[in-house]
C-alpha cells in the first residue's frame, strides 16, 4: 500500500516536470528570436503603414466601384466610346491643349503715365510679373475657367517671369500693354479686378497703373503653344 | 525508476499537446524551476533506494524548491543581480550527487 502511494507520487511528480520541460522547450523554440526595441518600433510603423494602405485601397475600390456604376449607366444610355471621347475633349480643352471660347472679360494693363514724385522709385510705375500673377490669382479665386495673356494660353504650369522692362510668359517675351483674357462669369471677374480690395484696384489707385476691363460675350482663346512633356511624372494607382 | 521514466514520458507528451503556453518573459524562471524539480525527483529516488522516503517531504520539497528557485531568479531580475546562479549551482551540484548515489545503489546490489 505504502509502496503504491510512493510510486504514484513519483509518477505524478515526474509527469509534472516532463510537462513543464516540454512546454519550456516548445515555448523557447517558438519565440526564439531576438527582438530589439528598434526593430519593434520599425515593425509597428510597418504595420501602421500597411493598415493605412489597406484603408486607401478600400477607398480606391469604393471609388472604382462607383465609377463602374457610372460608366455602366452611360453604356445603357448610349455609346461608350462617344462618352469617353467627350470626356477626353473636355479635359483637353480645360488643360489648354485645344482652342476654347466663352464669355468673360478682357483686361488691358498699361504702365502708369504719372510723373515721378520726389523720392518715388520708377519701378513703382511699371507693371511687374508679380502684379500680373496677383491679378491672375484674383481671377482664379473668382471662378475663372481659362486665361490667356497676349495670346498665350495660361495653364497651371505656365511661367510668368520678370525680364527687365518686359515679361516672359510661356518662355516668350512680351512688352506692355498686356491684354489678359479670362473666361468665366463676366460680372464676377470684373469685380475680381476692380473691387476695392483687389490687386487690380491697388495697382490703379496706388501706382496709377492703367487697368481697363471690358466685358465680352464671346472671347477666343488659342491653345497652349508648347505641349508639356512629362519626363519624371508617371501614372500611379491612387 | 521505470515508473519515473514512464511519468516523464507521459508528461512530455502532455506538454507537447497541451494548447497552452506561458509568456516568453517567464522562460528563465521556469528553466530554473525545472532544474529544481528534476533535483527533487532525483532526491526522492535516492531516498527510496535508501529506505528513508517520506511522501509528504518529497511532495513539499518538489513544489517549494521549484517555487523558491523561480522566485529567486525573478528577484534577481528585479534587482539586476543574476540570483538564478544560486539554484543552478546548488541544484545542479546536488543533481550529480544524487545521480552518483543512485548509481552506487544500483551497481552495488
Amino acid at each position: 500500500m505504502k509502496k503504491k502511494v510512493r510510486r504514484n507520487t513519483l509518477v505524478v511528480m515526474t509527469f509534472f516536470s516532463g510537462m513543464i520541460l516540454a512546454l519550456q522547450i516548445r515555448g523557447y523554440n517558438q519565440v526564439g528570436e531576438f527582438a530589439s526595441g528598434k526593430s519593434i518600433v520599425e515593425m509597428k510603423r510597418e504595420i501602421a503603414m500597411e493598415k493605412s494602405e489597406n484603408r486607401n485601397l478600400a477607398a480606391l475600390i469604393a471609388s472604382k466601384k462607383s465609377e463602374l456604376v457610372l460608366l455602366s449607366e452611360k453604356i445603357k444610355e448610349g455609346n461608350l466610346s462617344q462618352v469617353l471621347t467627350q470626356e477626353l475633349e473636355t479635359s483637353l480643352f480645360t488643360s489648354g491643349e485645344l482652342p476654347a471660347k466663352g464669355p468673360g472679360i478682357k483686361i488691358t494693363l498699361r504702365d502708369s503715365q504719372r510723373d515721378l514724385k520726389e523720392g518715388q522709385n520708377p519701378n513703382d510705375l511699371v507693371i511687374h510679373d508679380q502684379d500680373i500673377l496677383n491679378i491672375l490669382n484674383d481671377l482664379k479665386v473668382s471662378g475663372c475657367e481659362a486665361i490667356g495673356i497676349n495670346g498665350e494660353r495660361i495653364n497651371e504650369f505656365s511661367d510668368i517671369r520678370c525680364n527687365g522692362p518686359t515679361i516672359t510668359i510661356n518662355q516668350r517675351t512680351y512688352g506692355e500693354p498686356f491684354f489678359i483674357t479670362a473666361i468665366g462669369n463676366p460680372d464676377i471677374l470684373e469685380g475680381a479686378v476692380l473691387s476695392l480690395d483687389s490687386n487690380g484696384y491697388l495697382l490703379q489707385s496706388t501706382y496709377g497703373i492703367h487697368v481697363e476691363v471690358s466685358k465680352e460675350q464671346e472671347l477666343q482663346l488659342a491653345p497652349i503653344r508648347s505641349l508639356r512633356k512629362n519626363y519624371y511624372l508617371k501614372g500611379a494607382e491612387s | 525508476m521505470i515508473w519515473a521514466l514512464i511519468g516523464l514520458a507521459l508528461g512530455v507528451l502532455a506538454g507537447v499537446f497541451i494548447p497552452y503556453t506561458y509568456p516568453d518573459n517567464y522562460s528563465l524562471y521556469i528553466s530554473v524551476a525545472i532544474l529544481a524539480a528534476i533535483d527533487s525527483i532525483f532526491g526522492g529516488i535516492v531516498a527510496m533506494l535508501e529506505d528513508r522516503y517520506e511522501n509528504r517531504i518529497f511532495v513539499a520539497g518538489f513544489f517549494s524548491n521549484a517555487l523558491l528557485a523561480g522566485l529567486l531568479s525573478y528577484l534577481g531580475d528585479r534587482l539586476g543581480i543574476p540570483f538564478y546562479y544560486a539554484p543552478i549551482i546548488v541544484f545542479g551540484g546536488r543533481l550529480f550527487q544524487n545521480f552518483s548515489a543512485i548509481r552506487h545503489h544500483l551497481m552495488e546490489k
